[in-house]
């Protein structure tokens, strides 16, 4: 390998932080139209080159030109017999991720040089997207968990960052407190993951602990579950898991290029590509790897039941993502880590795609988020409506788009599971990929279809700048967006090897391959084939039916079954559980130590027992009058006094 | 001669301020302060970081009958929180420049608060490091006291009473020792105190334990810290989080974990738990604290709980961890205090309430206080991440349940935070800020020139934590009671676990399995 070929990871990873810093650095010379694009410039170029690196690293790695590779780029930690290093570990699974996060990125950079033209703040808007690709391709690169995690908690610092951009909203602030905070109560249980490992191993390096986790099984099988369980914990966290999503809905009040990035193609995905890094481990804790199959599957079919009824276009795209992050986690759970990272890279595309979309609407529609309030936008946003399209054929697991390659895999795999452990997951994924159906298209065609509504044209008359009609986004818009196209379209059948765990060289472990169900889906049953398919079809003509032509009906049905529709559109009253399980009792608690246990029990007996000692009637709190000079003078004194005293007296 | 510099060049300067003409007393104090830093120049450079052994020592005769002597002498853990305090003087100094009562006397006050403070980092005389211990209360208690808030003199009694009474049960323990062992040189006592009966040895620790434990303060003694802080002025709250906090520590790591290894042993369960209540239970009263520097202060009560856990986990990992957070804390306290303190100058308030929305108005204070906040929150990179890691872990592998309760203290931890970070700089201004919008100046060169040094450490210690670890590598290993011979593997885990690997056995990893790395 060339000296070039050796720095290519490096430079993958570090020209984003750079071109942040340039960018950041900006501040202090720059100023208005310029500054900005000289920082858009430094951002979206450093990513862009970044990206060029990491696909010649990936069609290296394919080719053979490449090796697998760990660089150590500086010594972090050394203490008590373990060292963590700096560095930057490139195999198959990694450099997966460094393309589907530098493309993406690439797109959303270029993108938001259009969407985001008329924000006042757009260069601390491009330096945060710069930093937080930074972050997630430190996390995806790291050689070690420690690494890891400062990429992971660096994502959700950018993450809140992020959707706290407009910071004058406080529904934003809310929303990005809530991202951090979850997110927190996720990453506390990977922190004790992280100090179990470190006692039982001594290390964090992914080479050195993940070849001796058989020693643990057997005796210290507990101990194992426990840790699998743990960095589960913090997976789910992460990647909006059932129990810890409610974060991801609330954080599309950031820009809608940055829930594209990082809501939908990227740093949700983490906890999957997390899952698959560790697959030497969870292959040893088949219990914990039920669980992880049916959270997600619960969180597949949970959000798709909150997509359907959900009226913000973005709203229903986030429910989409978790979803579908949930078949990602249930493909772990039947084993199935190629499916799941196949499943992610073909997801980054068409979600990316739908994302931008949506933005391409809102941008039209003059910040319209509600998809009752807009529609006829078919023939205004032709190439959107087409792209909005494709994305929803991905989403909906259409042959030949690229959602259905990856979901059949993991289907499949449920199916073909060795002795039948996941057929409830198969037919739990497969209604869900009926109501996938549903949802993706009803966004599509109540945005698209029908008549031009009139409340946003109303609404919209104040300044005199705004467009009155509906336009077609930028170029600089729909040229990311066509990109991304095309990997929404080519990428499933493009990406078939990923399928198979030989493609992945020994980055994925798999415990007993020949039997498992992702090696034998070639044996699937027609019917248990096609049933996803069908019902995929069915969904989308029902959703024609439902949202297109006659629209009267979905409102009846929604007051026929009034209490699964309000329990829909409430998201299942979770947030309001949490607000009565945690956050009022921790509230009412805290309160209590405050003025309580601080004030009344503490200070209480300070009080009583200065007056025991100073005499009745006189306290600390009533002894605040009088000179403070004395008191000052008179203790000074004391303390020269009582230590001459003492010493003396021995002496 | 450089660690009597060390204290003497403060003070001098300290009396000078005082009998100076009035318009020069700043100028002075800063002259003092800064050369007091160059001082520490060549004490860093000249420093050996490889050995657990005292170095820089001076011995003067002060009271031969009793074994009394000015003894000076510094290890490595010394030496880093000396850095620390002589870094802030200036800093300090330099932030009560415009403030209105600010006087020759209050200077002076700083100024011989970092004097004393040295000393007791340098101190090896067991009544010299008392001294210096109960002498540097004085200048802070008047720096509370004439120049606090409203409630100044209630805060300033309350301190010094909790303080005052913690110390003098640990003077009547080290009288009792020095006598024992016939000398007051601290550093000579260990085979004495390991000599005497465990009752007593326990006696003693607790003795000392008083003192210290008010200091740093651990719960349930921490309710002055909140008042003290929030009737302090700026310069008082930044030099009492800072460094005051982090004599307590010094102490247990100089007194009651050399001496008392018995005791640690037997009582480190108990304080690791009280380390852990106290980061949970300070990080869920700051959170629904209404003033920002209280909020910030009981910041502080969970931070220091960690450090206590550190402390007693008898751990490699758990030393290093609690030293970082001491010095970190230093750093992203201090910084924490001088920020509300620019805002303090401009609205006169710090109420939540009355808050909001300064981001807009002030976009590099908002830059400095965002950085700063994610030092607080442990984000790694940040110099808070590390040392927050190294004692969690290393308090793991001694009291797993605490450390699982201390654990959460970083969700606490984030929700006050990212609280106190929206109450200051996001949502509209509200009608108060609105109303003081004038004032509202972004940050002045001189207020840049005060936070940057902070700010500059936060990812300079994060990044290479060594560059303080080296430090103390060598006494840190000294300090273990059962010196472990690295890896650490520790006695078990008691989660229903069995026993754990041993490290020397590693088999072949199973066929089944395809290797992740080749």
């Amino acid at each position: 390998m060339t000296a070039f070929g050796q720095l290519l990871p490096s430079l993958a990873v570090l020209l984003p932080l750079l071109g942040a810093l340039l960018a950041a650095a900006s501040y202090g010379v720059l100023r208005g139209r310029l500054a900005d694009n000289v920082a858009m410039m430094f951002t979206t170029g450093s990513i862009l080159a970044a990206a060029a690196c990491s696909w010649l690293i990936f069609v290296g790695l394919l080719d053979g030109t490449v090796q697998p590779s760990q660089t150590v780029w500086l010594e972090w930690l050394r203490v008590g017999g373990w060292q963590v290093d700096f560095g930057v570990l490139i195999d198959r699974l990694s450099a997966t991720m460094l393309i589907v996060v530098t493309t993406v990125s690439a797109c959303v950079h270029v993108y938001s040089v259009g969407y985001m033209a008329e924000d006042p703040s757009r260069r601390r808007f491009f330096i945060y997207l710069s930093l937080f690709t930074f972050a997630m391709l430190m996390l995806v690169t790291a050689p070690n968990l420690l690494q890891m995690f400062l990429g992971w908690e660096g994502v959700g610092v950018c993450s809140y960052l992020l959707i706290n951009f407009w910071y004058h909203k406080p529904s934003a602030n809310a929303a990005a407190i809530k991202a951090f905070v979850m997110n927190r109560v996720a990453d506390a249980a990977m922190l004790v993951g992280m100090f179990m490992l470190l006692l039982m191993f001594g290390s964090l390096t992914y080479a050195e602990f993940l070849p001796r986790v058989a020693e643990l099984v057997g005796e210290n099988q507990l101990t194992l579950n426990l840790i699998a369980l743990l960095f589960f914990i913090g997976a789910m966290g992460k990647s909006a898991q059932f129990g810890l999503h409610t974060w991801l809905p609330d954080a599309m009040e950031g820009p809608t290029p940055v829930s594209a990035l990082i809501h939908a193609a990227t740093m949700v995905t983490a906890g999957v590509f997390l899952l698959c890094r560790l697959s030497p481990l969870y292959e040893f804790t088949p219990e914990i790897l039920t669980i992880v199959g049916w959270v997600g599957a619960i969180t597949a079919l949970f959000a798709a039941t909150v997509g359907l009824v959900q009226s913000d276009i973005k709203r229903v795209i986030a429910y989409s993502t978790c979803s579908q992050l949930g078949y990602m986690f249930f493909a772990i759970g039947v084993s199935a880590y190629p499916a799941a990272m196949f499943h992610l890279t073909t997801h980054a595309f068409f979600k990316a795609l739908l994302f931008l979309g949506a933005g391409s609407v809102i941008h039209a529609a003059h910040h319209e988020q509600d998809i009752f309030k807009l529609g006829g936008l078919r023939k205004p946003l032709m190439l959107t409506y087409v792209l909005m399209w494709l994305g929803s054929l991905a989403l909906a697991g259409i042959p030949p788009f690229a959602g259905f390659f990856s979901k059949d895999g993991i289907l499949e795999s449920a199916f073909m599971a060795p002795d039948g452990a996941g057929l409830g997951l198969y037919a739990v994924g497969t209604l869900g990929a009926f109501l996938t159906a549903i949802y993706g298209f009803r966004i599509l065609f109540y945005s698209f279809e029908g008549k031009p509504h009139e409340a946003h044209h109303d609404a919209h008359h104040k300044g005199p700048a705004h467009h009155h009609t509906p336009h077609e986004s930028p170029w600089i818009m729909l040229a990311p967006m066509l990109l991304l196209a095309v990997g929404a379209v080519a990428s499933g059948y493009l990406l078939k090897p990923m399928l198979e765990l030989e493609w992945w060289q020994g980055s994925i472990a798999i415990a007993n391959w020949q039997s498992s169900g992702l090696h034998n889906i070639h044996h699937t049953p027609a019917l248990a084939k096609f049933a996803p398919l069908i019902l995929a079809i069915i969904g989308m003509t029902l959703a024609w039916y439902l949202f297109a032509v006659y629209r009267g009906t979905a409102k009846k049905i929604a007051t026929e079954f009034s209490i699964p529709y309000a329990l829909f559109l409430n998201k299942w009253y979770i947030d309001e559980l949490y607000e009565m399980l945690w956050q009022r009792p921790l509230r009412v608690l805290a309160g209590v130590l405050h003025k309580r246990a601080d004030g009344q029990l503490i200070d209480g007996a300070l009080h009583r027992l200065t007056a025991e000692i100073l005499g009745a009637g006189v306290s600390l709190r009533t002894l605040q009058t009088g000179n403070l000079a004395h008191y000052a003078l008179a203790m000074l004194l004391a303390v020269v006094v009582g230590l001459a005293v003492v010493i003396w007296g021995i002496q | 001669m450089l660690l009597s510099s060390l204290i003497l060049l403060p003070i001098t300067t300290a009396l000078l301020v005082l009998l100076a003409p009035r318009g020069l007393a700043k100028q002075l104090a800063l002259l003092g302060a800064l050369g007091t830093l160059a001082l520490c120049g060549p004490l860093y450079m000249g420093f050996h970081p490889n050995t657990a052994g005292l170095q820089f020592t001076e011995s003067y005769s002060w009271l031969p009958s009793l074994g009394v002597n000015f003894t000076l002498g510094i290890d490595g853990i010394a030496l880093a929180l000396l850095l620390l305090n002589n870094l802030l003087t200036p800093l300090v100094v330099l932030a009560s420049w415009k403030e209105a009562r600010n006087t020759p006397a209050f200077m002076a006050c700083l100024l011989g608060l970092a004097g004393l403070v040295n000393g007791v980092f340098a101190a090896t005389d067991f009544i010299l490091f008392y001294v210096f211990f109960e002498a540097s209360l004085i200048p802070l208690y008047l720096l509370i006291g004439l120049w606090g808030g409203k409630e100044r003199v209630y805060a300033a009694l309350k301190f010094f009473l909790y303080t005052f009474a913690g110390s003098v049960l640990m003077l009547v323990a080290g009288l009792y020792l020095g006598t024992q062992a016939g000398t007051f040189d601290f550093t000579q006592w260990g085979p004495t105190a390991q000599a005497l009966p465990l009752g007593m040895q326990v006696v003693l620790f607790l003795a000392f334990l008083a003192a210290f434990a008010v200091k740093i303060p651990m719960w349930p003694v921490h309710t002055w810290l909140p008042d003290a802080h929030v009737q302090a002025p700026t310069a008082g709250s930044v030099i009492l989080a800072g460094v005051l906090l982090k004599l307590g520590a010094y102490g247990l790591l100089r007194f009651n974990l050399p001496l008392f290894p018995e005791a640690v042993t037997l009582l480190a369960p108990y304080l690791m738990w009280a380390g852990a209540i106290a980061v949970v239970y300070a990080a869920l009263v700051a959170w629904v604290q209404t003033d920002v520097k209280k909020l910030i202060a009981y910041s502080s009560v969970s931070h220091m709980g960690l450090v206590t856990m550190g402390l007693f986990s008898d751990t490699e990992t758990g030393l290093h961890g609690a030293l970082l957070i001491m010095v970190n804390h230093g750093i992203v306290s201090a910084g924490l205090f001088l920020v509300i303190g620019i805002m303090y100058e401009r609205l006169h308030t710090r109420e939540m309430k009355n808050l909001g929305g300064l981001a807009a108005l002030m976009p590099g204070y908002a830059f400095a206080l965002v950085v700063l906040m994610l030092a607080a929150v442990a984000l790694p990179g940040t110099n808070g991440f590390v040392g927050e890691f190294l004692g969690l872990a290393g308090s793991f592998a001694a009291a797993p349940w605490a450390t699982a309760l201390a654990t959460t203290g970083v969700v606490f931890g984030a929700v006050y935070m990212l609280v106190f970070t929206r109450s200051l700089l996001f949502q509209a201004p509200s009608r108060f800020v609105m109303e003081h919008k004038a004032a509202c100046t972004d940050m002045n060169p001189r207020e840049w020139l005060v936070l940057l040094p902070l700010l500059l450490f936060i990812p300079l210690l994060g990044i290479k934590p060594h560059l303080a670890m080296d430090l103390w590598r060598a006494p840190v290993a000294a300090l273990l009671v059962q010196p472990v011979a690295a890896p650490e593997a520790p006695a078990g885990l008691e989660i229903g676990a069995g026993t754990p690997i041993n490290h020397q056995s590693v088999s072949a990893s199973t066929p089944t399995v395809s290797p992740t790395q080749p």
